[in-house]
């Protein structure tokens, strides 16, 4: 390994650090690393970036390399920090020739995981939720807009409330099919998915 | 390096159609730099942008995207491993729950409550406007129609005062002799459409009429008297072997030609020989006056 590239890789080190710079409680600090970039891929994406996921890691080994640097006199939101290397690092990026193409296709394997887990994880939802998805998903592109008003008065809320209700269900489906799906892909007998996901 | 904001902070200046257009990466570089860095500091934003990243892609797997925002989302949206994973989910759950899987009595109740929804505005003015035309309707057919009018509502009309005849029906007495009738006398109309008019006369052969083509609801008969009694007089139709069609009370003769009129409901009379018993009722008592006949064609 040249010491260039040697540069580039995040030792385990820097990661260490990095987290105890976001939060000491290492729990936390993971959330916050999440949240963070989730938010550079957010937002690279917007710029019409197609390698957003990359560039969001580069940015992150970048920050982590800097921390014991910066870490003693930074005052102030440290995700704002992530924000300021994320533009140079775009900036680079936009400096480059083509970029590559991002992977594409369905697996049908995959999918069928995905629709098992998916399963898996209804089961799991309370029946209040899981009607709410039901119902929210079963519309025609038309009817869209007016079955959600149904809906909505059925259960006595407003349109945006039944809309922020059925999406947060969305996103506890979304996590729990996720964690389902890497179970699943670690498991030996990928076929053979158990209730206790 | 210090930074003034503070991790939660309220979202309200950003539209959901802003928020949309920046995961499509359609903002201008206005927009967009004024929602990156609130987008790292409020958290409120990001849940927002994540609702509306799920519901984004859920609009692309139940194809509900228009092609240029379709466009968009595979360009730029779809650019990272757990939007990719979001779309899958999407579109599990539209194998599972879209339009397709959703079939049986619900599907079509849901798909008739959407198209019957009296909640929408559309349906409302519409059934106003149905009910509107079927009133309008039925007052002109009432007014300017009154035969059909007749015939969906036989002759439940109060007796005219002026009216020369009352029908059998109207007095209904349970003394009279001549009960025997099929069917009531006609009522006599405030106005009259004149119908056809067969003159008979006292024990003459049958006077022919011909009905076929005729759109009047009456016949209009008129018996003559040979001589000019005043009184009260009673007719009665019946078929030549003596069945009895139809009967008017309470007849009195014309002043200007000696004669007793009624009408006849057409649809009693079908092709045949016909006859009518002319009594004058004196004191109550019935006298037969005179015998006339007619043939339907």
């Amino acid at each position: 390994m040249t010491p260039a590239r040697k540069l580039q890789v995040l030792c385990q080190e820097d990661f260490d650090r990095l987290l105890l710079w976001l939060d000491p409680d290492p729990e936390r600090a993971g959330v916050i690393y999440e949240k963070i970039r989730w938010r550079l891929i957010a937002i690279l994406a917007s710029r019409g970036c197609p390698l957003a996921e990359e560039l969001a890691d580069e940015t992150i080994d970048r920050v982590a390399r800097r921390v014991a640097d910066i870490q003693a006199r930074y005052v102030g939101d440290r995700a704002i920090y992530f924000l300021g290397v994320m533009n140079n690092v775009h900036h680079e990026y936009l400096k480059q020739p083509l970029p590559r193409l991002i992977e594409g296709g369905d697996n049908s394997d995959e999918l069928e995981r995905t629709h098992l887990c998916l399963d898996n994880c209804l089961e799991k939802l309370p029946p209040h939720s899981r009607q709410i998805i039901e119902r929210y998903y079963a519309e025609t592109k038309r009817a869209k807009i007016d079955l959600r008003k149904r809906i909505a008065r059925e259960f006595g809320v407003s349109l945006n409330t039944l809309r922020l209700r059925a999406l947060r269900i969305r996103a506890k489906l979304q996590a729990c099919i996720k964690q389902c799906m890497e179970v699943v892909e670690a498991s030996p007998f990928r076929r053979g998915l158990g209730k206790g996901i | 390096m210090n930074s003034p904001h503070s991790h939660k902070q309220a979202s309200p200046a950003f539209s959901d159609d802003l928020i949309r257009r920046f995961l499509l990466g359609r903002l201008n570089s206005t927009e967009q730099s004024s929602l990156e860095e609130p987008l790292f500091i409020d958290e409120e934003l990001e849940s927002r942008v994540r609702l509306a990243e799920l519901d984004l892609t859920d609009d692309y797997a139940f194809a509900r995207l228009t092609a240029t925002d379709r466009e968009g989302f595979e360009r730029k949206f779809l650019v990272s491993v757990d939007r990719r994973q979001a779309l899958k989910v999407s579109r599990a759950l539209y194998d599972r729950f879209g339009p397709v899987s959703l079939t049986g009595w619900r599907a079509i109740g849901e798909k008739v409550g959407l198209v019957f929804d009296l909640n929408r505005p559309v349906w409302r003015y519409a059934f106003a406007a149905l009910i509107l035309t079927l009133l309008m309707a039925t007052v002109w057919l009432v007014t300017k129609e009154p035969q059909f009018a007749l015939r969906v509502f036989p002759k439940r009309a109060p007796t005219n005062a002026r009216a020369p005849a009352k029908s059998q029906e109207a007095q209904h007495s349970s003394g009279s002799p001549s009960v025997a009738h099929q069917e009531p006398s006609p009522a006599q109309p405030v106005h009259r459409e004149a119908g056809p008019t067969i003159v008979l006369r006292a024990n003459q052969a049958a006077q022919a009429i011909d009905l076929s083509g005729n759109d009047h609801y009456t016949i209009h008969v008129q018996l003559m008297l040979d001589s000019s009694d005043e009184g009260t007089y009673q007719s009665e139709l019946l078929t030549i072997d003596g069945q009895p069609v139809f009967s008017a009370e309470a007849l009195k003769p014309s002043d200007s030609n000696a004669s007793i009129a009624f009408d006849v409901p057409k649809r009693l009379l079908k092709a045949g020989e016909y006859k009518v018993n002319l009594s004058r009722i004196d004191d109550g008592a019935r006298k037969d006056v005179a015998r006339y006949y007619l043939r339907v064609q």
